[in-house]
C-alpha cells in the first residue's frame, strides 16, 4: 500500500526564509548551551575525572592471593600456564621448606599485552590463588616490556579495596572465612 | 647548518609549544579496524564517550589527512603490506596507536598467518593491551599520546631532517661525480674502439703496402 | 526406515563403494576417484536422493594419525537434501601423497569452485578440470600448504605485496558492460619501482 503525504504549503514567513533559518539555529544554540551551562544533563561521562564504575565480576587486571603470613597462596602447580591460551603466564618453581606445601613459587609474571582477559587461570587454580576482581581495566604503555607484571605487583593489592564482607573475595574457596584452609593453617576458625 | 637553530632559545621553544599545541589538540585518528577492537573504538565516537572532547574531531578514513593511525584488530601476513603502504601514505608528523592484543603482540593467534606484534612492521609509539580493551583505555593512549607530542621538539626535528637532506644531497653528488668520470672513461674508450675499428675498415678496403 | 540402508545398496551395485567403518553418528560411503564425479551426479539428481546442496568440502591429512597407514589425505564432500529435509551423506575419496587428484565438481556444484579452491590452498590437493584453480586464503607468495601437518605451525612468510586484483576487477567491470579505457600493469615485487614499498624483516 501506498500512502502520499501531501505536504503543507508555506505561508509567506516560511518562504521568507531568515525567520526559519534562525528556528533551526536556536536549536543548535539550545544544544551548544546546555554544554556549557548545565553539562551534568550531557550523556557524555567526562572520562579522565569521573571513572566508569566497573563490577567486582568484570575479569580485570590479575592479583595473587595471599595467605595469612604473607606468602603467595600459589602452590607452582602450573595449572594456569597450561590453561592459558595465549602462553602469558610465566612461572617458576622451587621446593618449599615448608612442610605443608609441596612447591612454592619463584617467579610468576604475567604479560598483560599478550592477555586476552578469559579467566581460565582463574577458574583452572585449585588453590584459588587468582582472581581477576582488581577493576584496573586500563594498559596503556609505550614499551612491550612494560606489560610484564612481575610477582610483586601482582601481590601488591590493599587488603582495604576488599573488605571482609565482599562475599566474591572471602566467601570463595580458600578465603579467610574458609574453615578447611584456616583449620591447616592452624588459625582460629570464628 | 648553524648550532645556533639546535640548540633552544626564546624563538625557537615558543614556537615548538604552539606547534605542539596545535597538533596535540587535533590528532585525527585513522581507523585501521580488522576486529572487534574497531567496534571498540567506534563507542568512542558515540555521544557517551565523544572522542571530540580532545580534540580527535573526525575520523579520518584517508591516510593523508589523519595523523594517527589506529591498528585496531588482527594483522594477518596478507594484510601487512597494506598496513605498510598506508603507514607510508600518511603524511608527516604521525603517530601510530596499537590497539588490542592482537594487533600488540598477535595475541592467542599463534599461527602461520598472524604478525606477532606489528612493530615488526611499522613503529608503534602507544600500545593498549586488553581483549577487547575498554573505550576508557583508547582515552587514556590519546591522553598519553598527547603528552609524547608535547615532549616532541619541532625546531629539533626540523634541522634534524635538513641535516639528513644535506648529507642526502653530498652522499648523492658524490655518487654522480663518480659515475659521470667513469661514464666519461667508458665514451673515450668507446670512441678510440670505434675510430680504430673504422681506420682498420679502410686500411682493409684500401690496404697500403705495409712496408711504406 | 532410514534411506541409506535403501540408498546404500544401489550404490554399492552401481559404483562399487564401501561404508566408512570410522562414522558413528551420520551415513558416509567412501568412493574411489574415478567414479566420484558419476556418484555425486547420480546423488544429485537421482529421485531417492535428491542431494541438492554441498555443504561443505573438506581435506583430511592423515599424517601421524593412530593406527593408520596410507594414503595420506582424503576429500569429503557433504551433501545435503532439501527436498528430503534430514537427508545427509558423506562422500569420501582417499588420496594418496604420489598423485594428489581428484575430478572437480565445480560444474555440478557452483560453489564446489570457492571451496575446491580452498582444499587446493591448504592441503595442497589439485582438482583437475577446475575452471580457476588459485589460491584463495593465502597468499600468492605462499610456499607451502599451511593445513598440512608437515608444515611447521611456527613458521613466518613475510610477503613483499599485497594481492594484485586489478584484473579480475576490470573483468568484472567488463562484464557489467564498462570499457576498460587502459589496462592496469603490476609492478613485480623485484622490480625497482617496488622496493620501496616492501617490507623488510
Amino acid at each position: 500500500m501506498v500512502r502520499q503525504i501531501k505536504q503543507k504549503p508555506m505561508n509567506w514567513i516560511e518562504r521568507l526564509y531568515i525567520f526559519e533559518a534562525f528556528r533551526g539555529l536556536w536549536t543548535t544554540l539550545k544544544h551548544a548551551l546546555r554544554g556549557l551551562l548545565r553539562y551534568e544533563t550531557l550523556p557524555t561521562v567526562p572520562y579522565p575525572e569521573i571513572k566508569p564504575e566497573i563490577s567486582r565480576t568484570y575479569r580485570a587486571k590479575h592479583r595473587l592471593m595471599l595467605r595469612p603470613d604473607g606468602t603467595p597462596r600459589c602452590v607452582a602447580c602450573g595449572m594456569c600456564a597450561t590453561a592459558c591460551p595465549a602462553h602469558c603466564i610465566f612461572l617458576e618453581a622451587a621446593p618449599a621448606e615448608d612442610g605443608r606445601i609441596e612447591k612454592r613459587v619463584l617467579r610468576f609474571d604475567i604479560d598483560h599485552l599478550v592477555c586476552v582477559f578469559c579467566g581460565l587461570c582463574v577458574e583452572a587454580c585449585p588453590v584459588d590463588a587468582l582472581r581477576m576482581d582488581t577493576c584496573d581495566t586500563s594498559y596503556v604503555f609505550r614499551k612491550r616490556e612494560d606489560f610484564v607484571t612481575p610477582m610483586y605487583q601482582l601481590m601488591s593489592w590493599d587488603p582495604k579495596d576488599y573488605p571482609q564482607d565482599d562475599l566474591q573475595s572471602q566467601m570463595a574457596p580458600g578465603g579467610t572465612k574458609n574453615k578447611q584452609a584456616l583449620d591447616a593453617w592452624g588459625l582460629k576458625v570464628n | 647548518m648553524t648550532p645556533e637553530a639546535q640548540e633552544g632559545n626564546i624563538f625557537t621553544s615558543s614556537l615548538d609549544f604552539l606547534v605542539n599545541w596545535g597538533r596535540k589538540n587535533s590528532l585525527w585518528p585513522f581507523p585501521y579496524g580488522t576486529a572487534c577492537c574497531a567496534i571498540e573504538f567506534m563507542s568512542t565516537e558515540t555521544a557517551r564517550y565523544d572522542l571530540s572532547r580532545i580534540g580527535s574531531e573526525y575520523v579520518r578514513f584517508t591516510p593523508r589527512q589523519s595523523d594517527v593511525l589506529l591498528v585496531a584488530g588482527t594483522i594477518t601476513y596478507k594484510q601487512a603490506p597494506i598496513l605498510k603502504r598506508i603507514y607510508e601514505q600518511m603524511a608527516e608528523p604521525r603517530w601510530v596507536i596499537a590497539m588490542g592484543a592482537c594487533a600488540c603482540s598477535g595475541g592467542f593467534y599463534d599461527c602461520y598467518c598472524t604478525v606477532p606484534g606489528i612493530d615488526h612492521i611499522i613503529p608503534v609509539d602507544v600500545y593498549i593491551g586488553g581483549c577487547p580493551p575498554r573505550p576508557e583505555s583508547f582515552f587514556d593512549a590519546m591522553f598519553d599520546l598527547q603528552k609524547k607530542v608535547e615532549d616532541e621538539s619541532y625546531m629539533k626535528q626540523r634541522a634534524e631532517r635538513l641535516k639528513e637532506q644535506i648529507e642526502d644531497i653530498k652522499r648523492k653528488s658524490k655518487e654522480c661525480r663518480e659515475d659521470l668520470v667513469l661514464r666519461k672513461n667508458e665514451a673515450c674508450e668507446m670512441v678510440s674502439n670505434t675510430v680504430r675499428s673504422k681506420v682498420n675498415d679502410v686500411l682493409d678496403v684500401f690496404p697500403f703496402k705495409k712496408g711504406r | 526406515m532410514n534411506f541409506f540402508e535403501t540408498l546404500f545398496p544401489v550404490l554399492e551395485t552401481k559404483f562399487n563403494v564401501e561404508k566408512d567403518a570410522s562414522a558413528h553418528w551420520d551415513h558416509s560411503v567412501i568412493a574411489k576417484a574415478s567414479v566420484l564425479r558419476d556418484l555425486i551426479t547420480f546423488l544429485k539428481n537421482d529421485e531417492s536422493s535428491k542431494m541438492e546442496m554441498l555443504l561443505d568440502i573438506v581435506g583430511i591429512d592423515y599424517l601421524g594419525f593412530q593406527d593408520y597407514e596410507s594414503p595420506r589425505f582424503a576429500v569429503e564432500y557433504v551433501l545435503k537434501s532439501i527436498s528430503r529435509p534430514g537427508n545427509r551423506v558423506r562422500v569420501k575419496v582417499f588420496v594418496s601423497e604420489q598423485d594428489l587428484e581428484v575430478p572437480t565438481i565445480s560444474n555440478l556444484y557452483p560453489i564446489a569452485n570457492w571451496q575446491e579452491r580452498e582444499v587446493y590452498d591448504q592441503y595442497g590437493i589439485i582438482f583437475t578440470g577446475h575452471p580457476d584453480l588459485r589460491r584463495i586464503l593465502n597468499h600468492v607468495e605462499f610456499e607451502g600448504h599451511p593445513l598440512r601437518k608437515d608444515y611447521p605451525a611456527h613458521r613466518r612468510q613475510w610477503l613483499s605485496t599485497n594481492d594484485f586484483l586489478l584484473p579480475a576487477l576490470e573483468k568484472r567491470l567488463e562484464s557489467k558492460g564498462y570499457k576498460v579505457v587502459e589496462r592496469s600493469k603490476e609492478v613485480l615485487p623485484n622490480e625497482d619501482e617496488y622496493l620501496t614499498g616492501s617490507i623488510q624483516e
